[in-house]
């Protein structure tokens, strides 16, 4: 289903403008997923220390053992990107990884092990050093792996 | 329970001509009022330069568009607006954005949160 | 048919300084299939191009070869207006593909802001 809706080109709805890129708000889990960040560029004054993700475009990650992150961070400049986790919205949240140069790169945020670890929540965070304007242009995409249905060995009901 | 929608979210502008022709918030977007007296605007501008950002209200999405907002400059603020009094802060029915290209080489980056009551 | 606006690209800056970047092409995702349609009027607001070129490219059949539409260089006072007809001989760039989507050519640091807006019939 998955390279279906990513083969699938845009057909204009009849009558209907289509609006703007993925905002996390009302759209398919799976479209959210991928678009998890379009293209965006920050030009930050030193004074704004962080920008976070608005709440409603973070991944729900309570069904899936793994997520395959596509990141491209095309110009990064006194700014570091943090791909981060909480098991609550409240927190704690900490780095499943974080970027502080260019780069073009895929990772596997995953509930099993391995260096890019997740709990359920994701989001990004992006932090300025605290005493330069900062600047960042950036795409993040991501698709589910596993999902715990079919991850785990049921026993044979006798 | 009324609840913060992202009017706009983080958004980065820029060009290298001015321009007497304003960047208008795509019609899908703006903010439809109607069963609504109060709301609350979280605004924040980062880098701004030469150009003018201005949140606008009107009855009819024809307009007359009324800017009750305008922001030059860099900002964090919370700006509130009420339909139960004549003043500056009124807001019609509709409420979007504009931004005015003032100078050559302009950018602007900008989040817009709103809360109807 | 009835016909429809739809924007190909919302406003969107990209800036890269990326090293060995010879720019991007936009996500499959966000193509548009016009093949329903006889007459496609592509609105381009180019706000700026910095040591790239920003490509409106259209083609028959995913997979084949994409022509150029349209290519900016330089930021623009006001918006392109083109008009593209499926009528038009195929290979002509005013020949309405099927797909459409932009592309940009860079080498270099590269900044890139720009809107397309398509009006389909």
């Amino acid at each position: 289903m998955a390279n279906r809706l990513v083969q699938q080109l845009r057909t204009p709805s009849i009558g209907k403008p289509d609006s703007s890129a993925a905002t996390g708000e009302g759209e398919s889990t799976l479209e959210a997923l991928l678009n998890f960040q379009p293209y965006l560029t920050l030009l930050v004054p030193a004074t704004i220390t962080e920008l976070i993700l608005a709440c409603k475009g973070w991944i729900d990650g309570k069904d899936n053992v793994a997520y395959t992150m596509e990141a491209q961070v095309l110009h990064i400049q006194n700014v570091t990107l943090h791909v981060e986790s909480a098991p609550d919205r409240e927190g704690p949240w900490l780095d499943a990884i974080a970027f502080t140069a260019t780069t073009k790169t895929m990772v596997v945020l995953s509930s099993e092990g391995g260096s890019a670890k997740f709990s359920r929540f994701i989001r990004w965070r992006a932090e300025g050093d605290g005493a330069n304007p900062w600047e960042i242009c950036f795409r993040l995409k991501t698709m589910p792996g596993t999902t715990l249905d079919r991850a785990v060995q049921k026993p044979r009901v006798a | 329970m009324p609840e913060a929608k992202t009017m706009e979210n983080y958004t980065t502008l820029m060009g290298a001509l001015a321009s007497t022709i304003p960047i208008i918030q795509v019609r899908p977007r703006w903010v439809d009022a109607l069963a609504s007296k109060d709301a609350i605007l979280g605004v924040q501008v980062f880098q701004h330069t030469n150009c003018t950002l201005q949140i606008q209200t009107a009855l009819v999405p024809e307009g007359p568009w009324t800017t009750i907002a305008s922001f030059t400059g860099s900002t964090v603020t919370t700006k509130y607006f009420t339909s139960r009094e004549d003043g500056t802060n009124k807001f019609d029915r509709y409420l979007r954005w504009q931004l005015d290209r003032n100078a050559a080489n302009w950018k602007t980056g900008f989040k817009l949160e709103v809360n109807v009551l | 048919m009835a016909g429809t606006t739809i924007e190909l690209q919302p406003r969107i800056v990209i800036k890269c300084t990326m090293a060995g970047n010879t720019g991007e092409i936009q996500d499959v995702d966000g193509w548009v299939d016009t093949s329903r349609y006889r007459v496609a009027t592509a609105i381009s607001e180019v706000d700026m191009v910095d040591n790239c070129e920003l490509d409106l490219e259209g083609c028959d059949v995913m997979g084949g070869a994409f022509m150029t539409h349209a290519a900016f260089t330089q930021a623009l006072a006001a918006a392109c207006v083109i008009t593209l007809n499926r009528n038009a001989p195929y290979g002509a760039p005013e020949h309405l593909s099927n797909l459409m989507r932009w592309k940009i050519v860079a080498s270099g640091n590269w900044t890139a802001s720009f809107r397309i807006t398509l009006v389909l019939k």
